[in-house]
């Protein structure tokens, strides 16, 4: 049996800029996109949270709610460097670290020195006499103390605290660290995890947003335990492959390994998104930060070495109504200029003049350049391979914003 | 100044942060491999650097610039930012009560 911890930290984003700023503690604080544009709340702390304030709320909105916040600029390259110091802390417990986003990581606690104990007891092979089979439970409850140390040392690195959680699986992990926060710790076996779960809404399972729970209430599916007793065959049939996971998830069943952070976790898609400083309803500056993101995703798949054929353009318009639209390519890329063309052709078919509040674009279908089987655009177009080359080399050496292309200055 | 926000907070006072970037003269201790700021001079009024809360780096190309969140000893907030390659200092946040 396989013990996961699943680390996620305490309103992370603005417990960062509290440790940074003190005086912010203890006050309604949120963390926000541009405070120029109209950005969205991206991390709030506990005292702005009573408020109602949430991560995704607009800027405008989390103040009307609490007038008395402190928004704060987020700053990625402050929290990407405290992620990178917690992530060292994890390592020292295991090397099977998970990193799953900047503030949250998985850990296969099973090669813990104390929890190896464990194990060589249930196997009756030397802790203590008479030491028999033990019941799940047994090596979950070893994984609490390890857990606290973890939490511990986490603090005295960083000044900040996380809450965790542990199960059998990576799914069981995840959703134990929501049942407390902050600084909670939550073990539950499969037994446990049904036992809590399923009276309880369908929308509580992580993973499933409020379409989905619409549909599967017309189905007539309202809690967890019903999810999980609905037969796999229907849930196929309306949903696909989703329909599969999400009774799994129901079932608290997934065989999904920790990926230790050295093997890397392989990217499935790479994209940009922007809220517009005001509604924008004119092509041209649509087209403009279309350009702009395109250019921003193509250097960075370049960056990281990946090629990809799914272009997705989304777009959000002044109602929060949200469309994503994507568009298979014959042959891989990583061009801005493809990426560019096909997102345009995107939005000129889905958009209908309405006013627009954000812009993204992404390409999925991702494969590391060296694997790639198929010949990628490039290699029948040697001219513009070199010359993306040479603007890469210039922006290497004095940062991206050395060259901009004149098109995405509206 | 390129722009402020102020917030209420108190009924006899408030927080203002500022986004800023005013060059600046640092008196800076190097130790143990680290960069570690003093105290700085900013519109001929000398802060002097209680605490260094925070630092993280910033690649532009193959520059590096080095930020520090610090707390002044009269408690009010700053972060500063050092340019290695131009190897000049500037201030780029404040946070003080009005």
């Amino acid at each position: 049996m396989r013990v996961v911890a699943h680390v996620d930290m305490d309103a992370f984003f603005a417990s960062v800029e509290e440790k940074m700023n003190p005086r912010l503690a203890g006050h309604p604080l949120a963390v926000g996109g541009d405070l120029k544009r109209r950005g969205v709340v991206s991390s709030a702390n506990y005292e702005a949270r009573k408020f109602g304030v949430r991560a995704g709320m607009p800027n405008g909105e989390a103040l009307r709610l609490c007038p008395d916040l402190t928004l704060v600029e987020g700053n990625p390259q402050k929290y990407v460097h405290v992620s990178l110091q917690i992530l060292e802390v994890l390592k020292d417990f295991t090397p099977f670290v998970e990193p799953f986003s900047i503030d949250e990581a998985f850990l296969d606690l099973a090669g813990a020195p104390r929890l190896m104990e464990a194990k060589i007891g249930a196997k009756g092979a030397g802790v203590g006499a008479g030491a028999g089979p033990r019941a799940p439970g047994d090596l979950l409850a070893a994984a609490i103390p390890i857990a606290r140390s973890i939490q511990r040392a986490i603090h005295r690195r960083t000044d900040l605290t996380a809450t965790i959680g542990i199960g059998p699986n990576k799914y069981i992990a995840k959703m134990a660290s929501g049942v407390e926060k902050p600084r909670g710790l939550t073990a539950l076996t499969q037994e446990d995890y049904r036992r809590h779960f399923w009276p309880l809404n369908v929308k509580e399972l992580w993973g499933i947003g409020e379409k989905t729970r619409i549909a599967l209430e017309k189905l007539g599916i309202a809690t967890i335990g019903q999810l999980a007793h609905f037969p796999k065959e229907f849930l196929t049939y309306h949903f696909g492959l989703n329909g599969d996971r999400m009774r799994d998830a129901a079932l608290g069943e997934d065989d999904g390994e920790v990926v230790p952070y050295y093997k890397g976790v392989p990217v499935k898609s790479m994209g940009h998104e922007f809220t517009l400083d005001r509604d924008v309803d004119s092509r041209e500056r649509i087209g403009a930060h279309l350009l702009r993101l395109s250019d921003q995703v193509g250097r960075r798949m370049r960056q990281d070495g990946y090629l990809g054929r799914i272009v997705s353009v989304k777009l959000r318009d002044s109602k929060f109504r949200t469309t994503i639209r994507q568009r298979a390519l014959p042959y891989l890329m990583n061009d801005e200029s493809l990426i560019f063309k096909t997102s345009s052709a995107l939005l000129d078919e889905n958009w209908d003049g309405r006013p627009l509040r954000l812009i993204g674009v992404s390409v999925s279908g991702l494969i590391a350049s060296g694997n790639a089987e198929q010949p990628s655009l490039f290699d029948t177009d040697e001219r513009r391979r070199k010359m993306i080359e040479a603007v890469d080399s210039l922006r290497d050496r004095f940062g991206d914003a050395a060259l901009v292309r004149a098109g995405a200055i509206k | 100044m390129l722009h402020a926000h102020t917030f209420p907070k108190e009924q006899d006072g408030y927080f203002m942060i500022e986004s800023i970037h005013d060059p600046i003269e640092v008196i800076t201790m190097f130790t143990a491999g680290r960069m570690k700021p003093i105290r700085f001079r900013w519109k001929s009024k000398t802060v002097k650097i209680a605490k260094v809360t925070g630092d993280w780096v910033r690649h532009e190309g193959q520059n590096k610039i080095h930020y520090f969140a610090l707390l002044a000893d009269n408690a009010d907030y700053y972060e500063i930012r050092y340019d290695s390659r131009e190897m000049t200092w500037q201030l780029t946040r404040v946070w003080m009560e009005g």
